[in-house]
């Protein structure tokens, strides 16, 4: 996902005077394009992530269009009352993205782990979150994302996920793409578990359990209407991330769940990570069959839940 | 430190330096002294003045500087000047002032 926002943000940037791009001593050699085209366009602001946000507020106060860029716990927690004060208290057209997401860079270790930026990021008044699927999904949400004057957040794996979308998918904030058709079972999932859940559906199918899968790019604002079909259509929904399962994408459904359907019966499973950090070391895999983050998991807890249905 | 790095010859920055934190004097807590080394030691040119001189200010930051480097300007001032029973007393971190008070300071700085 990493090389497809260089090279989108390259081509942005030929024809958007506006867009600055700044990153935070990361992405060695992944910029050189865009450097190369627009080099009075892009800074390396060094390891200095809080300074970093606080010079594109005062960017975009001039009118530009900052695009910051750094791995996800930097470019988030680190300098969260920047994002807060700087940029969203004065509804700055800022676009954060966030790379290695989730437990994209599960091996780093828990510092690098990001559980909490979709929880940190939503709530902050006037923030847009977006968490796409895959490389083609990421190109429609950075377009979406320079093409209002709202902070937006996005955030993205690192390289090698698995393709969803064949082209650049229709992409509006508070709009979710389906990848899957069924009509027994809803499975939501953001960014880079929508490939999880496509497997989990094809186990689930293979039980004869019709499954529909959507892509949930949109974390804020949630896609309302679909909720509302997804409620009122199928027996079970769950949703999936590689975030904390406090605060995050599951959080805002069972939230709306809660605020606007308390009246029906609707069964709401949530796969996400569990309340701790993760002190071992091991790849992706690893660390999502730590916290139940597999296909075959989920597809299990889903028979057992449609279970206790009956 | 991007400042310099960027040879931002055209920021200045100034500094309302009062020598008081929030609960005592800044050497207290925590001493920010030397304050213009610290600045010139991360790529800043540094002017101290007094932050009650207005002539001062504007010569400090008019007068000729280099072309590639930040400015800083350290401007000494006093928290409360010129109300006479709010100068240099940290209580006015919290407090507000009454009706009578404050048409005592704006008698004593002839605004009324």
């Amino acid at each position: 996902m990493r090389n497809a926002f260089a090279d989108e943000i390259t081509q942005l940037a030929a024809s958007n005077r506006q867009l600055v791009m700044l990153s935070a001593d990361i992405g060695n050699r992944l910029f050189d394009k865009f450097k190369a085209a627009q080099s009075e366009r892009f800074y390396n602001c060094g390891v200095a992530e809080a300074n970093m946000i606080s010079m594109a507020s005062g960017l975009a106060s001039c009118g530009l269009k900052p695009v910051c860029y750094t791995i996800t716990p930097f470019i988030t927690a680190r300098c969260f009352e920047q994002i807060r004060i700087d940029v969203c208290y004065h509804n700055m057209p800022v676009v954060i993205v966030g790379t290695g997401s989730g437990l994209s860079y599960a091996s780093l270790g828990a510092t690098h782990h990001s559980l909490d930026d979709i929880a940190l990021m939503r709530t902050l008044p006037g923030m847009r979150v977006f968490a796409p699927a895959d490389s083609m999904e990421l190109r429609s949400c950075l377009r979406a994302a320079l093409k209002d004057p709202s902070p937006t957040y996005i955030r993205i794996g690192k390289k090698g996920e698995p393709n969803i979308f064949p082209s650049p998918p229709d992409f509006k904030p508070g709009t979710w793409n389906k990848v899957r058709s069924g009509n027994h079972v809803s499975l939501l999932a953001a960014g880079n578990m929508v490939p999880v859940a496509v497997d989990a559906a094809q186990i689930l199918e293979s039980k004869h359990i019709s499954v529909q899968v959507f892509s949930c790019a949109s974390i804020k604002p949630l896609d309302e209407q679909c909720l509302v079909q997804i409620f009122d259509n199928t027996s079970l929904t769950a949703t999936l991330e590689e975030h904390s399962l406090i605060g995050g994408f599951g959080s805002a459904v069972a939230e709306w769940l809660s605020d606007k359907r308390s009246q029906n019966k609707c069964y709401l499973l949530r796969f996400g990570a569990a309340d701790r950090f993760l002190h071992e070391s091991g790849e992706q895999d690893h660390a999502r069959k730590v916290f139940g983050l597999t296909s075959i998991n989920i597809a299990d807890k889903v028979i057992q839940a449609l279970g206790k249905i009956k | 430190m991007l400042a310099p790095q960027l040879k931002l010859g055209n920021l200045t920055a100034i500094i309302d330096f009062n020598k008081w934190q929030a609960t005592a004097r800044s050497t207290s807590v925590m001493a920010m002294e030397p304050m213009k080394s610290k600045w010139e030691a991360f790529g800043w040119e540094c002017r101290e003045v007094d932050g009650h001189n207005l002539k001062e200010i504007t010569a400090a930051i008019k007068s000729p500087r280099k072309t590639d480097t930040p400015l800083a300007i350290v401007a000494h001032t006093i928290k409360g000047k010129g109300a006479s029973f709010m100068e240099d007393d940290n209580n006015w971190h919290y407090r507000s002032p009454t009706e009578e008070e404050v048409q005592k300071v704006r008698s004593e700085l002839g605004l009324s």
